[in-house]
């Protein structure tokens, strides 16, 4: 028998089986069920259906692939009374408080680009020619047969005395037209090996063939007064 | 709602979608596609839409990742069928796989429904509230959903497959 009182009924056999029927309805449903085979029939096929579907679609805790874990961005911490009107009140201006940085970076920079801008000549190597005529700046002139200790002047002994000026060019020349051979001097004092034997060409000089004076390489001191004009104005400009 | 407490509400859910977008692929693929859809889900969450429910939402990016899939392999096969003999692999004819062809034969609305229902295990209320519709429209649409899978199964008779 199937009317629309079945019809009906089949609604009621669907939720029957979801076990989700009111009292009331299961009551009816009963009463109908005991009546109508076919009910009672599609009832097992919807029973079938239900858990035919339970088995197809339903899915076990422990099927499910592990997810995760997933990267979770760091939280915001604001307090809300930072957020309020006024929190910032006992706190230092960042303005205020790098200011003083700012201002000396401002002024170093300033100074930098001045000394760039200006020209100064500083930086530039003296040539050797002005080095004989002119007295280095701050440099006072030396009394008139003063003896300046090579020591004294190489190495730095006296810091506050003025320093005459040494051009390794000049040496050079000096060394090669107006200064005598070298004599024996031994590389270091109190070196008890033999001097070096001095190579034959070119030619040694005869001491006597100095200009004037003898100066005497390796020693400590240097007499001025003795030394060649030229020598002395190379070596020792004003002197 | 971190992903964490997704996946542990839904997880089921977002399978059971996999399982039966994929029903013709071995479990191995429906578990890769799955973590898929949840790096997705993960990556789109931010961006989610409180206003929307969830449920409609995860449905969305699951059937968007297993749309992406299909289209992968799609463009896979193709290139292998250029070099590769055809091979052909006959279909699977169980029960279960009929019952994802009736099911796939339904609404969508249903589907989801009777997928929320059976995959987690909710109740016509919870499923409401999941859904946002009212307890007697899940009534319905659950009423409707297994009416025409009986039909589609063709239990006329009584029988299941």
């Amino acid at each position: 028998m199937n009317d629309h009182r079945c019809d009906d009924c089949e609604e009621l056999l669907i939720v029957q089986v979801d076990g989700e029927l009111a009292p009331e309805e299961t009551a009816l449903l009963e009463a109908h069920l005991d009546g109508c085979a076919a009910c009672r029939t599609r009832l097992e096929e919807y029973r079938a259906l239900h858990a035919a579907a339970g088995a197809a679609f339903g899915v076990r805790r422990e099927e499910v692939p592990p997810a995760g874990p997933f990267p979770r961005p760091a939280p915001r911490t604001v307090s809300p009374e930072r957020c309020a009107p006024g929190a910032d009140a006992g706190r230092p201006d960042p303005f205020r408080r790098f200011a003083p940085l700012a201002l000396a970076a401002a002024l170093l920079l300033a100074v930098g680009v001045a000394r760039l801008l200006v020209p100064t000549g500083a930086g530039h190597p003296p040539d050797a020619a002005s080095l004989g005529r002119e007295t280095g700046p701050g440099l006072p002139e030396d009394p008139p047969g003063r003896t300046v200790s090579a020591i004294e002047t190489v190495d730095g002994l006296e810091p506050n005395a003025p320093q005459p000026v040494i051009v390794p060019d000049a040496v050079e020349r000096v060394g090669r037209e107006d200064v005598a051979p070298a004599t024996a001097v031994p590389a270091h004092p109190g070196d008890p090996s033999p001097p070096h034997e001095p190579s034959p060409a070119p030619a040694p000089r005869p001491a006597a063939a100095a200009p004037t004076g003898e100066v005497r390489l390796g020693s400590d001191e240097v007499d001025l007064d003795s030394m060649d004009e030229r020598t002395r104005r190379l070596l020792f400009p004003g002197r | 709602m971190t992903t964490e407490e997704i996946v542990e509400r839904y997880g089921r859910y977002v399978l059971a979608l996999c399982r039966q977008q994929l029903r013709n692929d071995p479990p191995e693929t429906h578990e890769e596609i799955c973590q898929e859809a949840w790096i997705n889900i993960h990556r789109g969450l931010p961006g989610f839409d409180a206003r929307a429910k969830i449920s409609t939402w995860l449905y969305t990016v699951t059937r968007n990742t297993v749309y992406a899939f299909l289209d992968r392999r799609r463009k896979r096969e193709a290139a292998e069928r250029a070099f590769a003999a055809p091979e052909s692999t006959p279909p699977r004819s169980d029960e279960h796989l009929a019952l994802r062809l009736a099911l796939e034969k339904i609404p969508e609305e249903e589907q989801k429904i009777l997928l929320m229902k059976y995959s987690m295990e909710l109740s016509y209320e919870e499923i409401a509230r999941e859904t946002g519709l009212t307890r007697d429209q899940v009534r319905h649409r659950l009423i409707d959903a297994r009416k025409r899978m009986r039909i589609h199964l063709g239990t006329r008779d009584g029988r299941m497959p």
